[in-house]
């Protein structure tokens, strides 16, 4: 059970890098340009010249995937960092320090949670104007309350160890005490805080910009191809098809990658 | 209880206030001048200067705060930039159809997703442990929206079993809104159902290894009973504050599904100011949602602390 569970998590890590890959080098990879228009040539079946085919605008829809793709790793990869930045540091420091500080900073990032991170995301558009960046970087501050829940327990755990109070009245400063120890045990339960908002990245981008919120044309993402598709929905549904099989396999590999990682990281491998 | 309850208000009265003060500094830093968006482009210099002077823009930052805080306490949430309609109003049209939508998809969410977890928690590795597991993995990873387009095009447009998508209001028509209702409900409640059943299926199934439980199955109490009397409400706990989490989850994602489907709710609201650079409608449904989403959690607790006595003392 646990051996099948570990083979399908390797097999999802090596699609997910594959993908990766592909999206990341798709401006070197000899596809078509995914911006360049063929008119006379839309909304073709796949053949050997357009492997998955044309959408509306006589555009390669393997090439729009890749580049899509490219945009959407790097968005939720954007949420995932502010996610790290914002919450990690924060939740060690409270973690290890506690008193006034950790129930003035823990106040706050209750605040962060009550916000829905869609609605935040809406909200920061709304004032700074539809572009992605800084939609995504609301999607991480929505996602840092659990960053630093996560860092700020395993922390806690920590200082109470007898090796942190000896360090510490060896005199040893906080800051160093928190590199020295704690940074390494929370690494394990960050790992699987990262996935879930890497993949959660994902399906947020793919809504922002589905919505018109996200990326701008005629740059595209995974969400903002399933826009123009939509209106194509019954006549060519493979154009909405598509992208959507893309997001779920890029959120399932994701996902059995972290699945197997917190099994591993728990106590006696596995439930 | 109630002394319980006082304690929890008291706690999350101040988070609205910073929610409140977030929200409030989200237009300070905003780049768009409100006068020149609602006068339009053409507007002169003067007629600006005296609508800023009209809406208070002219003051210092902080004053300006405290205005619309103490507007805000006699429920007063400015005026839409667009058609000088309060927010109020606005937003009043909108919700009933955002919760009807998230409240039928959290029955929804608990009825299938509780049992199943239950059932599948008492017999780990068994066949609807297996199958429920390998199927809400694979759920999990679908955009709500996304499926929300398939459904739609299968459901209403391939077999005609359903309305397509249009606008919905909430009508005394109580058969005509399940209709309407059934593919956004579903695609919300889909991932959900996944989340809240592997959450359920793990606690019970740690609950179920105990030992107080393994002594009442060697004594031959049938399963069933077991479950009602022994797993259920200790097990329930982490469920139902999940559940609690999800119902803010719901309400991020009903814009989506409402702009998906036509259906004229807070969410979908939501998303139209925002292309329109409509400012006091996404902050007062911000501060709504936050509000809804603190009391939900309130509830959870509040629900998790009738469940289990243990940990009534947090």
């Amino acid at each position: 059970m646990i051996d099948e569970r570990h083979r399908l998590a390797t097999i999802a890590l090596v699609v997910f890098v594959v993908i990766m890959l592909a999206a990341v080098l798709s401006p070197v990879l000899p596809v078509h340009n995914p911006n360049a228009q063929e008119l006379l040539e839309r909304l073709q079946a796949p053949s050997a010249r357009y492997p998955l085919g044309t959408d509306e605008l006589g555009r390669d829809q393997l090439a729009r995937l890749l580049s899509a793709t490219r945009i959407s790793l790097w968005a939720a990869l954007q949420a995932t960092v502010v996610g790290v930045v914002v919450g990690v540091p924060l939740g060690l420091l409270t973690g290890t320090v506690g008193g006034r500080p950790d129930s003035v900073i823990s106040r706050g990032f209750d605040a962060i949670q009550s916000i829905p991170a869609l609605i935040l995301a809406i909200a920061v558009v709304a004032v700074l104007g539809r572009q992605l960046t800084p939609a995504m970087i609301s999607i991480g501050v929505a996602f840092s309350p659990t960053f630093y829940r996560v860092s700020r327990a395993a922390a806690s755990t920590v200082a109470g160890e007898t090796y942190v109070e000896a360090s510490r009245s060896m005199g040893q400063r906080t800051i160093r005490i928190v590199v020295d120890h704690v940074l390494g045990n929370v690494v394990a339960a960050l790992i699987v805080v990262i996935s879930t908002t890497f993949a959660f990245g994902i399906l947020a981008e793919a809504a922002l910009s589905y919505l018109g919120l996200g990326v701008q044309p005629p740059s595209a993402s995974l969400g903002s191809m399933l826009t123009s598709a939509a209106n194509l929905l019954n006549s060519s549904p493979q154009l909405t098809i598509e992208p959507g099989l893309v997001i779920i396999l890029l959120v399932l590999c994701i996902s059995l990658v972290s699945d197997a990682v917190q099994s591993l990281t728990s106590a006696g491998g596995g439930r | 209880m109630l002394r319980m309850i006082g304690r929890r208000v008291a706690i999350a009265a101040p988070l609205l206030f910073v929610v409140s003060f977030l929200v409030f500094a989200l237009t300070a830093v905003s780049p768009t001048d409100p006068a020149r968006a609602i006068l339009g482009e053409g507007a002169t210099p003067a007629t600006v200067a005296q609508l800023r002077h009209q809406l208070g823009l002219d003051q210092p930052t902080l004053a300006r705060y405290g205005h619309w805080l103490a507007r805000l306490f006699h429920g007063d949430l400015g005026q839409s930039w667009f058609g000088n309609v309060p927010v109020t109003t606005k937003i009043a049209q909108g919700l009933p159809a955002t919760a009807a939508l998230v409240l039928a998809s959290i029955v929804v969410t608990a009825a299938v997703a509780v049992p199943l977890g239950l059932y599948a928690g008492m017999r780990p590795g068994g066949r609807v442990d297996r199958i429920a597991g390998a199927a809400a993995g694979l759920l999990l990873a679908m955009p709500e929206f996304w499926v929300a387009l398939l459904l739609v095009l299968i459901l209403s447009q391939k077999l005609h079993l359903l309305p397509g998508t249009g606008t919905t209001v909430i009508t005394p028509d109580v058969w005509r809104d399940i209709q309407f209702l059934t593919v956004p409900v579903i695609a919300i409640s889909l991932p959900q159902i996944c989340a809240l059943y592997r959450q359920t299926r793990a606690s019970a199934a740690i609950v179920a290894r105990q030992d107080y439980v393994r002594t009442a199955r060697a004594g031959g109490i049938a399963d069933g009973e077991l479950l009602r009397t022994r797993v259920a409400k200790n097990a329930l706990v982490p469920s139902v504050t999940l559940l609690g989490l999800q119902l803010g989850r719901m309400v991020g994602i009903a814009a989506v599904v409402e702009s998906v489907y036509g259906m004229q709710g807070i969410g979908s609201m939501a998303v139209q100011a925002a292309l329109n650079s409509d400012l006091p409608i996404v902050l007062g449904i911000v501060l709504v949602t936050a509000g809804v989403v603190m009391a939900a959690n309130l509830l959870a607790d509040v629900t998790c602390y009738y469940l289990a006595p243990k940990a009534r003392t947090a």
